[in-house]
């Protein structure tokens, strides 16, 4: 059967992504063709046909005829699953004057998997000479093929709270106060924007935002989009943003983001997400009842991962990065 | 069982671009037929410039007389954002044949030579910001499952084929714009020497308020930490680092493959995502682009980021002395 047709999918995608599937042909050659799917796979759009011209079996869809032949086009959303890596395939039958060709094309799905590997009763927090001594740490892996961002948020019911401090929380409300003020006469410039920039700043300056994942990804992409409409735009917004950040800028800025930056990245692809926060402890027993918040770098969100109720125990007042509570695993250490 | 509830057939986003198609087509057919009146036209040729959302039509002429008196050619179809004429021969542009309207241009026919065949290049812009994303279905990968090298997928089709086809010919999509975020963060931690990170700990306590017996400890640890010498002070070191971040620097690290072509790269996502500006970066967004038309209503592509290389070029910056 020589139709010369090609088949793209891709080899590999995060769980909950969508991802493309195209089938290209002679143009001259008149075909049907059947494409079947796994119950991990959805189809959302269909490229190149009318309404009238598939039909859906279970989960086989056949297309009879193509609105310009030469060419079909699908796009599905795959779904996040219970294991975090599946070895997938979607198959493909090709109808040539009665003569039938299947194709088999393979799909990796993965996803990030965070496992707590052991939660302590109680982490010793004690100062011995000038240096911080934590002793045992909540054991953290990352069995999954996905980078898994992480997040630390203390219950309501905690005795102790995490805190943004230090330099970098101090200089980001400077930086975010000077944008602000500039940012007047670029919202007058571009009143399309306004609403927009002030989405960004609240994005920035709350919180609670960040833990909204959609609005995020909202604020982002709306801004993106912004710039790519306005070039002129995005000149004027990052020109503003960086007068702000330069403004405000002391030698020990960059040291101590670089800092946190190395501390809090982990070779077995887990990220922190609040690198800069703080548990804020006395030197006393204290409770804190935390939850483990879990997202993707495509954004998909996970269960959060309760964390036992842990006893802190110091002999001193001070604040403790939050990455230092944690002891991540890799593979390497494992075996 | 698979769940096909909400399929739909290539309706989605149908409406906006035929219209934007229909007036595609309509402003070049009106240019024909004005045009037609005193000019043999023997091609035309359409493109689509994604980036700037541009409508590139450009027509192959030759006069059919010699115009003695000042006479204009008047076509008003709107706005055009550049238009020049040019003979075949040298293709050098003729600036005084156009003059710019408010609402289009004319062509000044004194200017054209009879039995010359000139070209005009038209430029006008599709202002619909939707215009591209309810055309082509762009897909990349957002992370690859491998640990060792980086093979980032990047695929386009065609939502709409039948549009593409006009009464000239066909359009064709130039530059469409990928974008991808090539994960870096764990490459920079694996390569940073464990000292060097000690030893701006303790630049930054000692800038803090501490007491004078722990101002004295760290001064001689310092002094201890200080015996590991690089090739450069911290901060000059950092710069280099970020420098790497820089598109001339990066480039070097990716190689696009297939349908695809590189464009340019810029910082991704910041590591700290709650602050409002640079700090380090989480990835590196890196730009290709691709053209789709009708006889090529798919691409599908790769991104190699040589990993190996980038660590290799960190390693060379915290290099010891």
């Amino acid at each position: 059967m020589e139709i010369h047709e090609k088949i793209y999918v891709p080899e590999y995608s995060i769980q909950g992504e969508d991802i493309p599937l195209s089938i290209t042909w002679d143009k001259s050659k008149p075909i049907t063709i059947s494409v079947s799917f796994s119950e991990n796979i959805e189809i959302k759009e269909i490229y190149n046909i009318d309404d009238s011209e598939f039909e859906i079996n279970g989960n086989i869809i056949y297309i009879n005829k193509f609105e310009i032949n030469g060419y079909l086009g699908l796009a599905m959303q795959t779904k996040s699953q219970n294991r975090s890596t599946i070895d997938d395939e979607i198959i493909v039958r090709i109808n040539y004057k009665g003569e039938e060709k299947t194709i088999i094309k393979k799909i990796k799905l993965f996803r990030p998997d965070i496992k707590i590997l052991y939660v302590p009763e109680v982490i010793n927090i004690m100062k011995i000479g000038d240096k911080l001594d934590i002793q045992n740490k909540i054991v953290i892996k990352n069995c999954g093929k996905g980078t898994g961002l992480i997040k630390l948020k203390a219950k309501e019911s905690s005795e102790l709270e995490l805190v943004d401090l230090g330099g970098i929380e101090e200089f980001t409300k400077k930086v975010i106060g000077d944008f602000v003020e500039r940012m007047k006469k670029l919202k007058e410039r571009y009143p399309q924007y306004s609403d927009l920039m002030d989405e960004f700043v609240k994005t920035r300056e709350d919180n609670t935002q960040f833990d909204n994942n959609d609005t995020i990804k909202n604020v982002v992409s709306r801004i993106t989009k912004a710039f790519e409409a306005n070039r002129e735009f995005m000149d004027d917004f990052i020109s503003i943003l960086y007068i702000s950040y330069m403004s405000n800028l002391s030698i020990i800025i960059p040291l101590e983001s670089f800092i946190k930056y190395l501390k809090s990245i982990n070779i077995g692809r887990i990220v922190m997400s609040n690198p800069i926060s703080v548990l804020k402890i006395t030197p006393s027993y204290r409770t804190l009842n935390a939850e483990l918040t879990l997202t993707d770098l495509a954004y998909n969100t996970y269960e959060p991962i309760e964390l036992a109720n842990i006893k802190i125990n110091s002999n001193i007042d001070c604040n403790v990065p939050i990455y230092s509570l944690f002891k991540f695993m890799n593979d390497l250490e494992d075996s | 069982m698979v769940e096909i509830s909400s399929v739909i057939a290539a309706s989605a986003g149908k409406t906006l671009i035929e219209k934007i198609f229909k007036q595609v087509a309509n402003r070049s057919t009106s240019i024909d037929k004005i045009l037609s009146e005193d000019f043999n036209i023997r091609g035309r040729d359409m493109i689509i410039e994604c980036p700037e959302s541009l409508q590139k039509y450009s027509l192959t002429f030759e006069s059919k007389k010699k115009f003695l008196l000042p006479n204009k050619k008047r076509i008003r179809l709107g706005p055009v954002r550049r238009v020049n004429i040019r003979p075949i021969q040298s293709l050098k542009p003729i600036f005084n044949a156009i003059t710019f309207l408010d609402d289009g241009f004319e062509i000044n026919l004194d200017c054209l030579e009879p039995g010359e065949t000139y070209i005009l290049d038209l430029e006008y812009i599709i202002s619909d910001p939707n215009f591209i994303d309810s055309l082509v279905y762009k897909k990349v990968a957002q992370e690859t499952p491998h640990n060792g090298v980086q093979d980032y997928w990047m695929a386009a089709q065609l939502k709409h084929l039948k549009v593409l086809q006009q009464d000239f010919g066909y359009v064709d999509l130039r530059d469409i714009d990928f974008s991808v975020d090539v994960s870096i963060y764990q490459d920079i931690k694996m390569k940073i020497p464990r000292i060097f990170g000690e030893k701006i700990e303790t630049i930054i306590r000692l800038t803090q308020p501490i007491g004078r017996s722990e101002q004295g400890k760290l001064l001689s640890r310092l002094i201890h930490q200080q015996k590991q010498k690089y090739t450069g002070e911290e901060m000059e070191l950092l710069k280099e680092l970020q420098d790497l971040f820089n598109s001339s620097k990066f480039k070097q690290f990716i190689d696009i493959r297939k349908d695809f072509y590189y464009s340019d790269c810029v910082r991704g996502g910041d590591f700290y995502e709650k602050l409002p500006f640079p700090t380090w970066p989480r990835s590196m967004k890196v730009v290709s682009r691709t053209d789709l038309n009708f006889e090529n209503p798919t691409a599908d592509g790769n991104l190699i980021y040589k990993k190996d290389s980038f660590a290799e070029e960190i390693g060379k910056i915290f290099k010891p002395r």
